[in-house]
């Protein structure tokens, strides 16, 4: 008997369009003769993946992006706002960079460990490239020229209530210590249109404790996205330097990374016509 | 060549003796194969660990925790040895090598493998990093002499091989099946239609990844894996080795 997602996998191998392979065969990723990185990436997985989330991408959520020519080529940390209550943000921004770049850029997402724990996001997620957020996870990662996918506000973010929508939660300074100690840029970016797509109106902590998660949301769409219209807005890198037991440099350049993606969802914000349209 | 002496860990159950005994009878370098193992499987853990983090403080498995015990006390004494005022005290090397398959040394996985059906647990399909037995025979080799004349090494070291697979595949490539469901249901269902699913392979060790950073070893010695992924997952097909 083969693993629970090989099995599942046959079923729509075949179906892949030929631009998706054409632009995962672009990816500079080192795999060995079964198609895996040394840290469990699969390009069969990538390929199945990445035909979802396109349709997703271009048919779901319409997603238009803006501001990719601040997305540099080498490593880099593209750091956000996060809502969605499932990650279906950061699967949108891998999935833009992936459409929208040429040649496709790859970003890695990182994971609370918490979700390690849990079956199928464990043996699914590292197949994408995800790994568990620790810093020598991230920094691994930045040294072989990937970029970063992080969420500073964590899981406060991606579960927030819809009274809270496009407000930032406070952001964790990991990710600004780990840009002192590389020099990598970090690239700001708003999602617009994740904090109405599963709308949740309460965020059931005490049964979330109950089944290991930190929240469970109270929406009536479930885990179960609404179409909304989405749009991404990179904005301009910036480079940091400075000692990370610094704490007063350290917040006060988190707050800088803070206002940029503030501003973006801003600017998003004013120029979406809807929710849905 | 040194005057060595190798051991391995999972085949010798008093270690501090044959260390003792080593050293009385004057060789010069000692080596304990120890495992990667004794990190331990843990999701909280970084994707590849180095020879500084620390070791596992518990483990269900008796043999493996017997393997961790000796890797500390031979560590100790490395270090000991290292700081020792004595003009040429005896080296001290702990080898921590992943997966190995093609040993006739009792390996976990390869014994897993060699079992044809085994059990999974449903959801999770850890990525194993391997290494061939050829290849833990030239890293030992390279710890007692590195190649090219290079710097003499002590202490703990991380040993890998030509790569990994995730463990469906690998149980495929070998030829076998993996029966997959939570503990307690699915498992001991089958078990109970009398098909015997037991491994030597702990239950974490069946849902997260344990992976290790081998480069400072190789850095240090000039130590490189010869045989490929391919030779190694073959190894595996043929049950080299494998006790089971």
């Amino acid at each position: 008997m083969t693993s629970i997602t090989e099995t599942i996998a046959g079923l729509w191998d075949g179906s892949v369009p030929d631009e998706i392979d054409e632009r995962v065969d672009q990816a500079d990723f080192e795999l060995n003769e079964w198609g895996y990185d040394d840290l469990g990436l699969s390009r069969d997985w990538l390929r199945r993946v990445a035909m979802i989330s396109t349709w997703l991408y271009r048919n779901y959520f319409r997603v238009q992006t803006s501001g990719l020519e601040h997305v540099p080529e080498g490593p880099a940390l593209l750091v956000g706002n996060h809502s969605t209550q499932m990650a279906y943000d950061g699967m949108m921004v891998l999935t833009a960079l992936f459409l929208e770049c040429d040649p496709p850029q790859h970003a890695a997402p990182m994971g609370a460990y918490q979700f390690a724990r849990n079956p199928l996001y464990s043996e699914f997620m590292p197949r994408m490239g995800q790994l568990t957020g620790t810093p020598a996870n991230c920094k691994l990662l930045l040294e072989r020229g990937r970029k970063v996918l992080v969420f500073p506000e964590g899981e406060e973010g991606g579960g927030k209530t819809l009274f809270n929508r496009y407000k930032l939660m406070p952001f964790g300074h990991g990710f600004m210590r780990i840009a002192y100690e590389s020099g990598v840029p970090v690239v700001p970016f708003a999602f617009i249109g994740g904090e109405e797509m599963v709308p949740s109106f309460s965020r059931l902590r005490p049964l979330a404790r109950r089944i290991g998660m930190q929240y469970f949301p109270a929406s009536p769409t479930g885990f179960f996205p609404l179409p909304t219209k989405c749009s991404i807005h990179f904005g301009p890198p910036r480079t940091f330097a400075g000692d990370p037991e610094d704490e007063g440099r350290l917040g006060e350049d988190v707050s800088t990374v803070a206002n940029d993606i503030r501003g973006l969802c801003s600017q998003g914000l004013e120029r979406r016509n809807g929710v849905f349209l | 060549m040194a005057d060595a002496v190798v051991v391995n860990a999972s085949e010798e159950p008093d270690v501090a003796a044959r260390l003792a005994a080593a050293s009385d009878a004057g060789a010069t370098v000692f080596v304990l194969v120890s495992s990667a193992r004794v990190y331990g499987a843990d999701p909280r853990h970084d994707m590849l660990m180095t020879e500084a983090q620390p070791l596992a403080e518990c483990f269900d498995d008796p043999t493996l925790a017997a393997i961790a015990d000796a890797d500390r006390f031979c560590c100790e004494a490395a270090e000991s040895a290292a700081g020792s005022s004595d003009g040429d005290p005896m080296r001290i090397v702990v080898l921590r090598p992943v997966h190995v398959l093609g040993s006739s040394a009792p390996e976990p996985l390869a014994e897993y493998l060699a079992a044809g059906r085994v059990r999974g647990r449903f959801g999770f399909d850890p990525f194993m990093l391997l290494m061939h037995a050829d290849d833990l025979e030239r890293a030992v080799e390279c710890a007692i002499d590195p190649p090219g004349g290079g710097e003499p090494v002590s202490g703990p070291w991380n040993v890998t091989g030509a790569g990994g697979l995730p463990l469906s595949r690998l149980v495929r490539e070998a030829g076998g099946s993996r029966v997959t469901g939570p503990t307690g249901v699915l498992i001991d269902l089958v078990e109970g239609l009398g098909i015997d699913l037991t491994t030597r392979m702990n239950d974490t060790e069946l849902r997260y990844v344990l992976s290790v950073d081998g480069s400072a070893f190789a850095e240090a010695t000039g130590y490189e894996p010869v045989r490929s992924l391919a030779e190694t997952v073959a190894a595996a097909a043929r049950n080299e080795g494998a006790s089971a």
